[in-house]
């Protein structure tokens, strides 16, 4: 980077907030997924005019930009592939206003869900798209990639729960989309193009987020399947009856002795687990919507119930869905965490595919995820530096996408495209819908500065 | 725009069965205005396409020509949106409406855009599902898409655009897209499903969609409340919100609008501030309970009169007076026209905009009825008048432009849920600064002779 650019730069965000100290660019290099590439240098934003005056400058110099929050992305979008900046918005962390009456909070993208969560929780209120990485990951992040979590079946993703933004364009501009208002049919929805862009169409600085209730009670149990179809046909049903479970958490086999053989769990090594919480607003509600899901397990073979009379044991019910990712990251040097989405009724199809490609390419996938929205989570575990086995991954990614494709359903239910993903595109979508995406990626940001090199554009 | 040309009406005949192509003037002229007072120009003709290669010919070919077309539904809408402002030609989509695939187990349906709402829930209710969005009127499918349709229990169930998963439609040009997945959720590229939705056919004609369904809910529990003055209602409504209830419907109506449905559906509603709310739940007990709790909120807010279980003849006749207060008012002003607000505030704003609009109406010595879809910070204003009446007319324009920027002050929003169509484009910059830019250059993009539903959304 010239010295001028550089100075420019500092100019803007002040010396301490700029770096180009390689133990920085190495942090910036990379996310959650395996992908690495180091910036030029980084900058720790703090207001909405510095991204303003950066992007000005960034795009007049045709310089790369890429907006990062925790860098919990699993697809790399967060990952500065083509160089040049990494804006980093962690500091952008104030929440703005929380209305209860309103139903609403306004927060920085910097805030860390968690933080949210704890912030309304006083009031007995939560934003419910509730991601795994929570504990960690920037709401910025969450909006970037359309994040979703385990209350998807009920609650939906972040996409339902943004009302507004303020967003940098990459030319510099400053501007709002949405409103305060729970619903509007004002002119095109450009608040919904910007979630799920992943950065590329411009970088958020303010985000007006709908909030909820927070159900007061649950309840837990867990059931056990000898085969397949019988757990697949128990989700099916379950979503059927009318009531929509908070959560609806699928374990296949592979997961299940994972799990056996890294903790004391000693889970019956069964084909399928399924972990059901309902929740309402008082236990009689909660308890009456369990009853349907304990009635539908009933119907369809199950080998064991279990539901919780206490929240310790409830917590011990959800013990083994919480350590699958922990569990399987250990079992190899590598792993790919997948994300593919299914409707609900070819959920037990998704599942009996995936057991094929693992026979296939001789590979170790185990599967668990969100039954509840078809959001399954193939983990395969192999041996990074094993060349003929990485051939074997690449190929069984391949397959698993088609086979997701296939039963009418999409590449990602929540991770994002990223640069993972981005060669499957045209998969899923097909080239006229491409076309229109590359189109407006061009309309907003001509120069393509705003985080190359992401979800084939 | 004028007639087509002998040699321009041969071309159409050939995309289309003979009797599916008029340029009668019977049928040219049923295309020509919806419930609004926005007329537009006579179309040039009128087709009823049944497939979407025919209409994917008929745009490539219109796109060509530099005819501009209007795609057509019920015509229920309420701003003029499927209005042919420029002549050409309209398609009308009502021939498209077979339901094809009904998916109970996956809780979706895929159905053509002509597909009237009540017929699809009449179908999807064998199933115990149903498809929420409710905007009172029977519209189709594809015009509820187009304008994001919702209603009365929006607030509970959310609108047209959360329920929609997956398109296929006819770009501008001609060329067929396909959006979205049946995948219940997706982050996989831009979000072109929800482009669309809401785009008032100014960006291509939707020809086939995915639904997301819901079950049907097990019980329900309807009430009225009455208060004795506009500002106590409002707030009760505000509070039942802000304190997590999820009614299913939580609506606003003021004496004189009921005035009008006691007279004309003798209904024997006391004519004082009340709210019309209904409640879904899994079981009794629990709305028992939600009874008890809304009870004590709205005592609290000053509420005289509670009738709680209203009985099922009794609901059926109070929610069909609700949907058609519109007509009632219509009705009791003949040969008047109407201008409808729509805005929509924060939640804690509604009693000042309630209170502010309806003092607006006194000051002002208009005829004008306030209610609206309070759970949702939704206000309908109707302000009743004659166009023709130069002086009267303007003030109730003026009206509905103070309204509005009121509105906007608050943080809210120009329309909740009819769309710009034609009478609201004047709100538009306001309403979104530099995001008004992007909107055209999105337009401009798909549509760059701009004859896709020529002057809506955009002045």
């Amino acid at each position: 980077m010239k010295e001028k650019i550089k100075q420019m730069l500092i100019d803007v965000v002040g010396d301490k907030n700029f770096t180009d100290h390689q133990i920085d660019m190495i942090s910036y290099s990379y996310d959650a997924s395996e992908h690495r590439h180091r910036p030029i240098c980084g900058l720790r934003v703090e207001t909405t005019q510095q991204i303003s005056e950066i992007l000005k400058i960034a795009n007049k110099e045709r310089i790369p930009v890429t907006p990062r929050g925790a860098g919990t992305g699993l697809s790399g979008m967060a990952v500065p592939i083509k160089g040049g900046i990494v804006l980093d918005l962690s500091r952008m962390n104030k929440i703005v206003e929380i209305s209860i009456q309103d139903r609403l909070a306004i927060v920085q993208p910097g805030v860390v869900y968690a933080e949210l969560e704890n912030a309304l929780s006083p009031h007995g209120f939560f934003f419910p798209p509730d991601p795994a990485s929570g504990k960690v990951s920037t709401l910025g992040g969450n909006v970037a990639t359309n994040a979703g979590g385990l209350k998807g079946a009920k609650y939906g993703t972040t996409r339902d729960y943004v009302l507004g933004l303020q967003v940098v364009l990459p030319d510099g501009r400053v501007m709002r989309t949405g409103s305060k208002a729970m619903k509007s049919v004002s002119g095109f929805d450009l608040t919904r193009l910007f979630v799920g862009s992943e950065g590329t169409l411009g970088v958020v600085t303010e985000i007006i987020l709908k909030i909820n209730p927070r159900p007061p009670a649950t309840s837990t149990a867990l059931a056990t399947f000898d085969r397949l179809d019988d757990a697949g046909r128990v989700v099916s049903q379950i979503m059927f009856t009318g009531i929509i479970p908070s959560a609806l958490e699928i374990l296949g086999r592979h997961t299940i002795q994972a799990i056996n053989q890294n903790t004391d769990l000693n889970l019956p090594e069964v084909d399928a687990m399924i972990l059901a919480e309902t929740n309402g607003y008082t236990a009689e509600e909660t308890d009456f919507q369990m009853k349907k899901v304990i009635s539908v397990f009933q119907k369809n073979n199950p080998r064991e119930i279990k539901l919780a009379k206490t929240e310790e044991e409830a917590r011990g019910l959800w013990m083994a869905r919480k350590s699958a990712y922990g569990v399987l990251a250990r079992i190899k040097t590598h792993f790919v965490l997948e994300d593919v989405t299914v409707p609900m009724a070819n959920i037990s199809d998704l599942l009996k595919g995936i057991e094929t490609i693992a026979d296939k390419y001789h590979l170790q996938i185990a599967t668990f995820g969100h039954a509840g929205d078809g959001n399954l989570h193939p983990q395969i575990l192999y041996d990074g530096y094993d060349a003929e086995e990485v051939a074997r991954v690449e190929a069984a990614i391949s397959d698993l996408f088609h086979l997701a494709i296939d039963l009418d359903g999409t590449l990602t239910g929540e991770h994002g495209i990223g640069i993972s993903k981005a060669r499957y595109m045209p998969l899923e979508h097909d080239p006229v819908a491409l076309q229109m995406m590359r189109t407006l990626k061009k309309t907003f940001d001509p120069n393509q500065i705003l985080n190359p090199g992401k979800m084939a554009l | 725009m004028k007639a087509f040309s002998r040699k321009q009406i041969e071309v159409l005949s050939s995309f289309v069965e003979s009797n599916r192509f008029s340029t009668g003037s019977s049928n040219r002229k049923l295309h020509l205005q919806d419930i609004s007072p926005h007329r537009g120009m006579l179309p040039a003709g009128v087709v009823w396409p049944i497939r979407t290669e025919e209409v994917s010919k008929i745009l490539a070919w219109t796109h060509q020509q530099n005819i501009p077309v209007t795609p057509w539904g019920a015509g229920t809408s309420t701003e003029g949106n499927p209005v042919p402002t420029r002549g050409g030609l309209v398609i009308d989509m009502t021939r498209m409406n077979s339901i094809l695939k009904i998916h109970p187990q996956d809780l979706q349906v895929d159905v053509q855009p002509g597909v009237f709402r009540k017929e699809l829930n009449r179908q999807v209710g064998i199933n115990g599902l149903f498809f929420p969005p409710d905007p009172g009127a029977d519209a189709t499918i594809g015009g509820m898409i187009a304008n994001n349709a919702s209603g009365v229990q929006t607030v509970k169930y959310g609108a047209t655009k959360d329920y929609v998963m997956r398109l296929v439609v006819v770009l501008p040009q001609g060329e067929v897209i396909h959006t979205g997945s049946k995948a219940h959720k997706s982050s996989s590229g831009y979000d072109l499903t929800r482009i669309f939705v809401g785009s008032e056919g100014t960006l291509g004609i939707v020809t086939e969609a995915t639904l997301r369904l819901t079950g049907i809910p097990a019980h329900h529990l309807a009430a009225t409340i009455t208060f004795d003055d506009l500002e106590s209602v409002s707030k009760a409504a505000a509070l039942m919100i802000g304190s997590g209830l999820e009614p299913a419907a939580l609506e606003l109506l003021t004496p004189k609008l009921i005035g009008l449905m006691n007279r004309e559906k003798d209904l024997g509603l006391p004519e004082i501030p009340s709210l019309f709310c209904e409640f879904h739940g899994i079981s009794k007990t629990t709305l028992k309970e939600v009874e008890d709790l809304t009870k004590e909120l709205c005592r609290d807010c000053g509420a005289v009169g509670f009738e709680f279980g209203v009985e099922e003849g009794h609901r059926r006749n109070l929610w069909r007076a609700r949907h058609e207060a519109w007509e009632t008012i219509h009705r009791a002003h003949p040969g008047k026209e109407t201008i409808i607000v729509d805005a929509a505030v924060p939640i804690s704003h509604y009693p000042e905009m309630v209170v502010f609009s309806q003092n607006l109406l006194g000051e002002n010595n208009a005829t004008g009825y306030v209610f609206g879809h309070a759970g949702d910070g939704n206000l309908h204003v109707v302000l009743v008048g004659d166009p023709g009446e130069k002086n009267e007319w303007s003030l109730l324009e003026e009206m509905n432009n103070s309204i509005v920027k009121q509105a906007l002050k608050l943080g809210g929003t120009c329309t909740g849920e009819h769309g710009i169509g034609v009478g609201k484009r004047k709100f538009m910059k306001l309403e979104h600064g530099k995001s008004y830019e992007l909107m055209r250059r999105i337009k401009d993009l798909l549509d760059p002779k701009g004859l896709m539903n020529p002057g809506k959304i955009f002045s």
